[in-house]
Order: structure tokens, then sequence, then C-alpha cells
């Protein structure tokens, strides 16, 4: 049987100098496949359909929509399922004798990295903004999917890398992601994106006034109903032990804070917000039978006062549309309940130290 | 874990390669293929870590056969019941991971419809390491390779470029080269010509196969849930997926290949350019190589021989004794290739059609041999002939690719125009059909005019047996790599596209499914 001829073919210096420079020319193509120029609108418009679709009207939003944004909700779909934004709106007008505008910007799933990234944007174009109430969620160490895709560059690779097991995976979509969205920038018509704020469509998924709590359809035609009343035995059926999630090996191994990439988050946004004058609060949205001693109360509190929903809210099946998801009941327990509980953050218009 | 996936490519090759050649070095040999085991075992956990004690005990055990079939040369009969004994089992395991729970579940729907369902989680790879552990009794039965020692054959068994979809390797082509330590001096070089042929694989893999997949899918995807394609759009898919699958499969191989040179080893072809081949029989030289070798050796040829005495002995006559003798043996041997793919009446019917197409150029040949040695075939016949293949192996794909026998016969509906010409329905004469007609002559020019992967490596020994196949069948352009600057750039290019288009597209390989 044949085997590699005996034969070098090349001194090792030179195959060690030929193979460096190879992968250097690659990473550097990578590199600058990274550095393309690109127009952040068609960055949230990569989920044209489907349960991310929901980032491109948090962006128009947040950068197109001149009402301002005094209060900001971001989260999963269970605060985009508990918190009417319209009305927590007039809850809160009526309340503090202002207009007090309020945005819920939940997308669906959990991952605190994608909270930061919309947290950035509102940052950015916001100002006005006096306080973001922020989802507070069980230990689930997971990047949101979306996150690559919306994040810039740079919040990409600036993720912590220790115990973050998404970083490798999200850095390196980064190549592709920057190289597709740069054509796509250029030929924008060529992908069905829109280079300008598309106002039309934008009104059509409900503009300012677009209430999050409200039933809808899934791709697939399934709705999502918050309306009608559930089987109880459907929902334990459904419910499957709660929201706990064993730590990794990895944390275990180490005895590492196993949460340390989500709090290190939750930490980096309260100071930020703190630094820019805008107050936040954590807010817990109840489960389907669970109480909250999966929730990591001392260390949460270190970075923003935390909201639980009062025993009331989620005390009974009759709330929830799903084990994870409030229906109308709940959804108007949480309206009745949340302006009372936001007020003592919302009092004097003038920003302490600010 | 695949190859074409972020963590092999900037976490375990590195480390792994790392490893291997500091264990070279400074370590007994043994520790070399011990690591290597160790590795193999990692490397086929991370996508199934239940089953690395099948992988093991089945390799203990056919070893442990191999030693006794080894030792027991001067008793034929006992040798022949040990060798039973191993191939019946190792069959016996395959048929009852892959197949008995669709045969049980069959059964079960058939006669007591609602009954409880078997679920059977077939062991990733089993085919492929099953296939050569039989190769390997046999051999040894043969006197074609001898056990050389449990950590061999278990480094031989477990080396990890070839574990989850082949090159189903042979115990006599690897094992040698496993025992020798990789000569000092030789790494980079070995690291470097095996990267080039990566990076050409990858390329081959999420470039031209996922970009096919961008068409073929929906088609498939579509009419598995009840839709029926027009002509055109029926033709376009079937033409994108056998594109889709030749590149992706192709690029497989390429990868398996390269990494494997990285370590010093050289992995037998399993792919040269079969679009170019002349015949079906050809092709299947050509396709998945050494499945049809094993299948050639260890089926064909053991049924062939003594029925073609039988016929002989029965005076079958010319026609008769070639039916008996080859054509016979011939369709069952590409119905097991078919079947071996998985428990589904569409790869029943890929093999069947194979075979019949098989037969026929059988035929034709048989016929036709002695006046086409007397006047040999025109370059516009071969052409034909190039022609012919390819359309019948595309039509073989169809079953290949459909969820179920309905969804074929329905494509196939669509290829004769049962469905009208599919414009007014599909995205014809659109963006999409424009850049779905170009991917195929794109796709089908690559395969024609340029070398193949192997050939662009001809300078490098890229494959075992290179000696035999580096002279056959030159592409229309050709070039071949060379230590150079400029050659670097472009691989350098080749490598980052096919890094990069890692995220587009699928981590799977299509022929992980087998």
């Amino acid at each position: 049987m044949d085997a590699i001829p005996a034969e070098q073919l090349l001194p090792p210096r030179r195959a060690g100098v030929m193979l460096l420079a190879l992968l250097a020319l690659a990473a550097v193509l990578c590199a600058a496949s990274v550095a393309l120029p690109h127009n952040p609108y068609i960055r949230f418009q990569q989920f044209a359909s489907g349960d991310f679709s929901r980032v491109r009207w948090v962006y128009e939003r947040i950068h197109f929509d001149p009402t301002p944004i005094d209060v900001a909700v971001i989260g999963s779909s269970r605060t985009e399922a508990a918190i009417s934004a319209p009305k927590l709106e007039m809850a809160l007008s009526a309340q503090l004798g202002r207009p007090v505008h309020v945005a819920n910007l939940a997308v669906p799933l959990e991952g605190r990295d994608t909270h930061y990234v919309i947290a950035q944007e509102l940052m950015r174009a916001h100002p006005e903004t006096r306080l973001v109430l922020l989802s507070l969620v069980e230990p689930i160490r997971r990047s949101h999917p979306a996150f690559r895709n919306i994040a810039d560059a740079r919040t990409v690779l600036t993720q912590p890398m220790w115990l973050n097991y998404y970083w490798l995976d999200n850095a390196a979509f980064l190549p592709y992601r920057n190289l597709s969205l740069f054509f796509q920038s250029r030929f924008p018509a060529l992908f069905g994106m829109d280079a300008q704020f598309n106002a039309p469509r934008y009104a059509q998924q409900g503009g300012t006034a677009f209430d999050t709590t409200k039933s809808f359809r899934l791709d697939n035609g399934a709705l999502v109903d918050r309306e009608s009343l559930k089987d109880e035995a459907v929902l334990d059926r459904d419910w499957g032990g709660g929201a706990r999630s064993a730590p990794s090996r990895l944390a275990q191994l180490t005895g590492a804070d196993d949460n340390i990439v989500e709090n290190g988050l939750t930490a980096a946004l309260a100071q930020q917000l703190h630094a820019r004058c805008t107050g936040l609060v954590l807010v817990h949205m109840p489960i389907y039978r669970a109480d909250n001693s999966a929730i990591d109360i001392a260390t949460n509190e270190r970075a923003a006062p935390i909201l639980l929903t009062p025993p009331s809210i989620g005390d009974s099946w009759q709330d929830f549309s799903d084990p994870g998801h409030l229906r109308r009941s709940g959804i108007d327990k949480v309206t009745d309940w949340l302006p009372g509980a936001l007020t003592p953050y919302l009092g004097p218009l003038e920003r302490k130290g600010c | 874990m695949a190859f074409n996936s972020v963590s092999f490519l900037l976490l375990f090759l590195p480390v792994v390669l790392a490893g291997y050649y500091f264990c070279a070095r400074f370590l007994p040999n043994s520790f070399r293929l011990l690591f290597l085991i160790v590795v193999g075992l990692a490397f086929y956990g991370r996508a199934q870590i239940s089953y690395i004690p099948l992988l093991l005990g089945s390799a203990v055990f056919n070893y442990a056969l191999a030693v006794g079939i080894a030792r027991t040369r001067g008793s034929k009969r006992l040798q022949s019941a040990l060798v039973w004994i191993g191939v019946t089992a190792d069959i016996g395991l395959l048929l009852y991971f892959k197949y008995y729970g669709a045969i049980f579940n069959s059964l079960t729907d058939a006669f007591r419809p609602g009954g409880d369902l078997l679920q059977i989680v077939t062991p990733l790879a089993i085919s492929f390491y099953t296939f050569q552990q039989v190769a390997f009794l046999l051999d040894v039965a043969r006197e074609r390779t001898q056990p050389t020692g449990v950590i061999r054959y278990l480094a031989f068994v477990s080396f990890f470029p070839q574990l989850l979809s082949g090159p189903i390797s042979l115990h006599q082509e690897i094992d040698p080269q496993l025992a020798q330590k990789p000569p000092r001096g030789r790494a980079l070089e070995n690291i470097l010509i095996g990267l080039v042929i990566f990076a050409i694989g990858l390329f081959k893999k999420t470039v031209l196969a996922d970009t096919a997949a961008l068409w073929a899918d929906p088609l498939f995807d579509g009419v598995a849930t009840g839709g029926s394609p027009g002509f055109f759009p029926a033709w376009a898919g079937a033409i994108t997926y056998t594109l889709q699958l030749y590149f992706d499969f192709s690029g497989y191989c390429d990868m398996a290949i390269g990494v494997a040179r990285m370590f010093g080893i050289l992995l037998p072809l399993n792919f040269f350019s079969p679009f170019r081949s002349r015949s079906i029989a050809e092709l299947w030289q050509r396709w998945h190589m050494t499945l049809g070798r094993w299948v050639r050796v260890y089926i064909f040829q053991p049924m062939a021989v003594p029925l073609a005495r039988f016929a002989a002995a029965r005076g079958l006559g010319k026609w008769g004794g070639h039916s008996v003798g080859v054509l016979f043996p011939l369709f069952v041997s590409m119905l097991i290739i078919g079947t071996w793919h998985g428990p589904n009446w569409t790869y029943v019917l890929f093999g069947a059609m194979h075979g019949s197409f098989m037969v026929i150029n059988e035929i034709y040949n048989f016929k036709t041999r002695k006046a086409r040695r007397k006047k040999p075939d025109t370059q516009a016949m071969l052409g034909f002939y190039t022609f012919l293949t390819v359309f019948a192996f595309i039509l073989a794909e169809v079953p290949f690719r459909s969820a179920d026998v309905p969804t074929a016969l329905r494509i196939f509906g669509g290829m004769i125009g049962l469905n009208g010409t599919g414009f007014g329905v599909g995205p014809w004469l659109t963006q999409d059909g424009a850049i779905n007609i170009a991917v195929i002559v794109i796709g089908f020019l690559i395969a024609y005019l340029l070398p193949n992967t192997q050939q662009i490596m001809t300078r490098f020994t890229p494959a075992l047996e290179w000696e035999k196949w580096g002279k056959i069948d030159p592409a229309r352009l050709t070039f071949a790599f060379r230590f150079s600057w400029p050659w670097l750039f472009g691989v350098a290019v080749t490598l980052w596209l096919g890094f990069v288009f890692i995220s587009r597209g699928t981590p799977k390989f299509i022929y992980f499914n087998f």
C-alpha cells in the first residue's frame, strides 16, 4: 500500500512560514469582512418573519418614531405578553398628571445580551428615557438567538468570554453576517430590504400604539391566544417542572458563578443607565405554578431594585395562556399593579444629581 | 462534531494536531495511538456520547474474533465459523439498529394500528464502522491483513477523519500508516497540504452545496407537504439537488482526506469527478468509491462467482449465464447499496433504479463490446454517454431526496409535465429562477471543466493509489497547486469563503444520515 512519499517537499521552516501566512491571510480576510460597513436598519430586518421579526419594530420605534420614550420595557416574551404599553401609558399619565410615553420593546425568548443591545439602541436615540423596566428571569445561561444578528460587531466581540458558551459561535458568525449586510446595504432591493424607514409597514405593524399583549398568529397560522380561558389540565401538561436549570458542568467543576455573563450584562446596563440618569428596575413576571425561589435576588439586587409581582398575580391557572405567559386576566392584574409600583421611580421630574 | 463547524476548526483540530505531534515527538508510540483513540471517541461523543460503548464494544469484539480467525488458519471449518459469527453479529447489529425499528413499526401499523411504536435511535456512523470491520474479518480470513494489536485496531476504527461518513477504508490501507511515527520535520508540510485539501472541500460544502440547497430544499420540502411541481421547477429541483449532493459529498471526502493528511495519513479516494463518467458503471467507480469497492468485493463477487459456476454447470448459455452470473448479482448489489442508506422505500427505489441502469448498461456493453472494439466511439458519442449517465443519476436522486415514495412520484409527475410548466406558480423567470439557473450552470461547469481536488493536489500524493488514479481522466482545464505565494493567496481566499459561509449553511453533511 503506498504512503506519503519519503522525500521532503518543503523545508520545515518554509512550511511553517507558508502555513502561518495562509492562516494569517484567511484571518485578515475575516477581519476585513467584519469591518465592512452596513446600514444598521438592515441589520434589524434580518428576521423577515417568525418570533424575532419584532426586532424590526423595536428598531423603528426607537430610531424612526418621533414619539418620546419615557418608560421602556425590555425583556422576553414574558414581559412582552404581560405588560400592555398603551394601558400602562394611560395609567401612569393619569397617576402622574403628565404624559408618560411607554414602549414595550421586549422580544420573544430569553437572553440578556439582546436586552443589552436594545438598551444600547435606546440610550443612543432617547436621552429623555426616565426608566427602563428590565425583565428578571430565572438563570438561563443563554445567548439570545437574535443577538448575533442585531448586535454591532463590537458588542458581539466584547462580550465576556469566560463561561460564555456562545461567544465563539457568535463571533465566528460576524464575518458572514457583515459580508452579507454589506451587500444587502448596497443592493437593498435585491434582498427585499428597506434602506429607508418604511413608515406604512411600521404603521401596519401597530405603530407607536402597538400593544404586545394582544393575541396574534404565528407564521404557521397557529393562534397565540391571550384572551380565552385555557384548560387547567393542558397547562399542567405543558408546565414541565418549572423554570429551573441546573448549573453547567464547567461551573460545577470550577465553582464559578454560572450566570456571570448575564449578571455582568445586567450590572453593566445598570451602570450605563445610571451614568445618564435613567432609572433601572428589574421586574419579574410569574410562571405557572412556580415561586420566585429560582431567581438570584441577591446578585440582581446589587444592580437595580427588583419588583416581584404580588402573589395575587399568577396565583390562579386562569391568569395564564400557557405556563410562561399571562392571559388577559393576568395582564389586567399587572396593569392594575404596575403603575403604583413604578411611581417611586418616576416621581419628581428633576433628576437627582443630573 | 462536523468538519464544517466553528468549534472543530478553531478548537478541536488545532488542539488535537498539537497534542498528536507532541505525543509523536516526545512520548512512546502507543501514547500517540492512545491519544488518537481518545480524540476519536471525543469527536464521536460530541455528536452521540451514548453510543461510544457500542463503538468500542464492536471494535473489541471484532478484534478478538480476528485474532481467533488468524490463529485458526490450520482449521478452515473453525475459521469459517468464526468469520460467520463475526459477520452475522456485525450485520445483525446493523440491521437491528437501522432497520428493526422501521420494520417493526410498519408491521405494527399494518396489523395493529395505534399500537406502541419502537423508538430506536440509530448510532451515528454504525454502517460505516460495521462495513469496515466486516471487511477486516474477511480480509484476515483471506490473509490480506492481520491483527496487529488492539490499540492499533482501535486507533484504526476510531480514526476520526473517516469515522462518521467514511471513506470506508480497509485495515491494510490504514494500519501500516498508523503504526509508523510521523516522520520528523514533515508535520508542517503535511498540515499545509492537508489544509489546502480541506479548504477546497470546505468551500465545496459551504459555498457550493449549501447554495444549491437554497433552491433544492424548498422544492422537495414543498412537494413533501402535498405540492405538485410543474415541469421546470421539478427538473430544476432534481438537478439542483443532484449538484447539492455532488458538492456536499465531494466536499466531505476532501475534508476527510485533508484532515487525515494533517496527521500524515493517506486515505483512499472516495470521489473522483463522477459526472465525467461515460457509463453508470463508471460513475459508481467514481462516486462513493469505497462503498462501491466494499459491495463489489464483499457482496458482488462472493455472489457472482458461485452463480456463474451454477449457470455454467446448468448450461444456461451465453445470455442465461450472463444474466445469472452478472446481471442478477449486479442488480442485487445496487439494491443493497440503496437500502444501506436507510429503512425507507425511497432508498429501495433509488437502489432499484440504479440496479436497472447498471443492468441496461451491462447488456448494452455485452451486446456491443465487439463492435465498439472494432470501431471506437466518436467524441460525440462519448459526450452522449456522459449526458445519459448524469441524466440517469439525476432521475435516481429524486427518490433519494424525497421524504417518501408519493413525494418522489409527484416530482416525477412534474418532470414529465403532468402538472403544467410551472411558470405560473413557481419563481420562474424571476430573480430567484435566474439565480437557480446560474447555480446549475456554474455547478456543472465546475464539475466538467475544472480538475478535482486530488488533481489540483497531484504533486503531493493526495490519496492512496494516486499512482493509478493520477493518470485517469485529466480535466479540460488543468492546473495544479504548488508552494508559491499566488497559490497560497488563492487558498487563503478559498479557506476564508469556506469558513465565512459555515454560518449560512447547515452543519450536517447529507451522508451523516446514513
